[in-house]
């Protein structure tokens, strides 16, 4: 059944499911998950930590987020006030970060040559922004919502992804109307 | 890699570090020393202070 299933997906999807190497990061994904749940006590999660470094630029900028509904209660006006090392979130996108940077390095995919007009910028930086403050609204990326969600037996890990789902379809299709595709 | 590229690399490097080293320096006295939480954190809620993408506001 096993076998069966990484055939289809290998014929399904191409290139992407060749080699060995889809197994071991599935599998070092899945370790990794279980050793963030018991180090930290909360599943893997992105988006807080952005947030979170966010709000701390925003107040060495001399804002002040006491008024704001999330940032303003007494626990994330802690958290602001805290080391950013305190925070595990913060922790792993550092980790994150460095791992995405010797990955790229090693494949000769850092900082690649891109080509876009300005219709492509724009559509980048509005779509970008949109993505990271649903990401916000809906309590998680396709990290915190999603795969932490379905791992730990949770159902809005489901919901979010039946309407990731809904707006990928959407996605793609808009991809091809602003010259995005490939 | 060329020149250029290892530039960039050094320069988003030693810009985010900089600024966590900034962070540090200007909130280390709010880190309490002798409440660190569990090194095995699981079953003791989540640890410290730190915060998750699920957590609604309390």
């Amino acid at each position: 059944m096993t076998r069966a299933a990484a055939s289809f997906a290998r014929r399904a999807t191409g290139v992407r499911w060749r080699g060995k190497g889809v197994y071991v990061a599935a599998v070092a994904l899945a370790v990794f998950a279980v050793l963030n749940l018991i180090v930290a006590g909360q599943p893997w999660g992105i988006v807080y930590g952005l947030g979170l470094w966010g709000a701390k630029i925003a107040t060495w900028a001399g804002w002040d987020l006491a008024a704001n509904a999330f940032w303003g209660r007494p626990e994330q006006q802690a958290q602001i006030a805290a080391p950013l090392l305190d925070d595990a979130t913060s922790v792993t996108n550092l980790g994150l970060l460095a791992g995405a940077l010797i990955a790229s390095v090693q494949r000769g995919t850092f900082a690649p040559h891109v080509q876009a007009n300005g219709k492509q910028w724009i559509a980048a930086v509005v779509t970008g922004l949109a993505l990271g403050y649903s990401a916000r609204l809906a309590f998680g990326c396709n990290i915190g919502a999603y795969f932490a969600g379905i791992s730990t037996g949770s159902v809005h890990g489901w919901v979010w992804f039946a309407a990731a789902f809904a707006g990928s379809v959407a996605g793609v299709r808009l991809r091809e109307k602003l010259g995005l595709k490939g | 890699m060329t020149m250029r590229r290892a530039a960039w690399i050094a320069l988003f490097w030693a810009a985010l570090l900089g600024l966590v080293a900034f962070d540090y320096v200007g909130t280390r006295a709010q880190h309490d020393g002798f409440a660190e939480p569990p090194a095995w954190a699981l079953g003791h809620e989540p640890s410290g202070r730190t915060g998750h993408c699920s957590s609604a506001p309390r």
